[in-house]
C-alpha cells in the first residue's frame, strides 16, 4: 500500500472520529443546558412559579439526548469494528443508514443534498465493510468538491443480475473526465482492493457518474 | 443599566433556544437562530452587543459568517461555542478577531463572564 492510500485510510478514520465526537458535544452541551434550566426553575418554584409541563420537556429533551448520543456511539462501534471482517455480510438497508450518518457532514457545509435509491427489498452481499465505507466517502468528496452549493448528489444502489453490487453516484457537473479521473488514485486502488472497479463517465449531459461495481462475494 | 443583548447562532436549536432561556433568566436580551445566512439578515437590522456562534454549521460556516458581519458592523463583539476543539481552530478564530473560543458544554456563568470581558473592549 502506497503512502497516499495509507494518508486516505487514516484521514478517513480521523473525519469519522472527529465528526462523532462533534455530535457527542453537542448532544452533551444540550443536557447540561436543559439541566442548567432545570435549576432556573427549580429556584423560580421557590418563588412560587413553576410549570410542570415546561419541566417535563426538558425531561424528555434529555431522554432524547441520550439516545442520540448513545445511537452515535452505537455507529461509532459499528464502524470500528468494520475493519475486523474483511469480508463482512453486509445488508444494504442498515449500510446505507449508517453510512450517511457518518458522512452527511461531507455534504452539509455546502448544503447539497444526498439522495438515495435502493431496491425496497434490502439486497445482502459479502464484502468489506471498512473498503465500501471508505469507497462512497472518497466518491462523495469528489462529487462534492465538483458540486455548487446547493446542489443535489443521487446514489443509487442496484444489484446487477450477474450479482454485482453497483453503486451509482451522480451529480450536475461538466468538468473535464481526465481532470477528474487524475485525482482518484486512492479510490481506484480501494476498489479494487475489494475486487472491484470505478468507472467515470458523463451518461448525460451536465451529469457527471461515478459508477462503483463490487463482487457479490469478496474472498 | 441597558440590557445586554445577544444573537445565538448554532444549528443545533435545542441548544440555542434553552440557552437564550438562561440567558434571558439573567436579564440578557437573548435571540437565536440556527443558520448563518438568515443571522446575517437579522443582524444588519438588530442592534446586537454580542453574537455568540458556533464555528461549524451548514451553508455559512462560523467563521465566514463572522467575516461578513465584520464587513458591515466592525464594533460587533463575537465568542465562538463549538464542539470543535483544535487548537488551530481556536487560533484561527481569534485571529479573525473573536473575542474568545470557548467549548461545549460550557458552564453559564462561565459564558456570562466571557461575555462581559468581550463588551468591556467594545469600543
Amino acid at each position: 500500500m502506497n503512502e497516499e492510500v495509507l494518508t486516505d485510510k487514516l484521514n478517513f478514520f480521523a473525519y469519522v472520529t472527529a465528526n462523532i465526537t462533534h455530535e457527542i458535544k453537542n448532544c452533551l452541551a444540550i443536557i447540561n443546558e436543559s439541566n442548567g434550566l432545570m435549576e432556573d426553575m427549580l429556584l423560580m418554584a421557590q418563588q412560587g412559579m413553576f410549570a410542570p409541563e415546561k419541566f417535563q420537556e426538558l425531561i424528555n429533551q434529555n431522554f432524547f439526548q441520550i439516545k442520540r448520543a448513545n445511537d452515535v456511539v452505537g455507529r461509532l462501534n459499528w464502524f470500528s469494528h468494520s475493519i475486523d471482517q474483511p469480508a463482512a455480510t453486509i445488508e444494504s438497508q442498515s449500510f446505507l443508514e449508517n453510512m450517511i450518518a457518518l458522512v452527511s457532514s461531507i455534504t452539509a457545509p455546502k448544503k447539497i443534498r444526498l439522495v438515495i435509491s435502493s431496491p425496497q427489498e434490502p439486497i445482502n452481499w459479502k464484502g468489506s465493510l471498512f473498503g465500501l465505507h471508505l469507497s462512497l466517502y472518497l466518491t462523495l468528496q469528489h462529487l462534492t468538491s465538483l458540486c455548487q452549493s446547493g446542489e443535489t448528489i443521487k446514489l443509487i444502489l442496484n444489484r446487477e443480475p450477474s450479482g454485482r453490487i453497483i453503486f451509482t453516484l451522480t451529480c450536475e457537473h461538466t468538468v473535464v473526465l481526465e481532470m477528474v479521473k487524475m485525482e482518484t488514485h486512492t479510490l481506484d486502488y480501494i476498489v479494487e482492493e475489494q475486487g472491484g472497479e470505478v468507472q467515470i463517465s458523463y451518461p448525460e449531459d451536465n451529469t457527471l457518474a461515478f459508477t462503483l461495481s463490487f463482487p457479490e462475494t469478496i474472498e | 443599566m441597558e440590557k445586554m443583548k445577544v444573537l445565538l447562532v448554532d444549528d443545533e436549536k435545542e441548544l440555542v433556544s434553552t440557552l437564550a432561556k438562561r440567558l434571558q433568566f439573567r436579564n440578557i436580551e437573548a435571540e437565536y437562530l440556527t443558520n448563518g445566512e438568515k443571522a446575517l439578515e437579522m443582524v444588519k437590522n438588530h442592534n446586537f452587543d454580542l453574537l455568540i456562534v458556533d464555528l461549524k454549521m451548514p451553508g455559512l460556516n462560523g467563521i465566514e459568517f463572522m467575516k461578513k458581519v465584520k464587513e458591515f458592523d466592525n464594533k460587533i463583539k463575537f465568542i465562538f461555542l463549538t464542539g470543535h476543539s483544535t487548537q488551530n481552530d481556536a487560533e484561527k478564530c481569534l485571529q479573525e478577531g473573536a473575542s474568545d473560543f470557548l467549548l461545549k458544554p460550557v458552564s453559564i456563568n462561565v459564558l456570562i463572564e466571557k461575555m462581559h470581558q468581550a463588551l468591556k473592549n467594545k469600543g
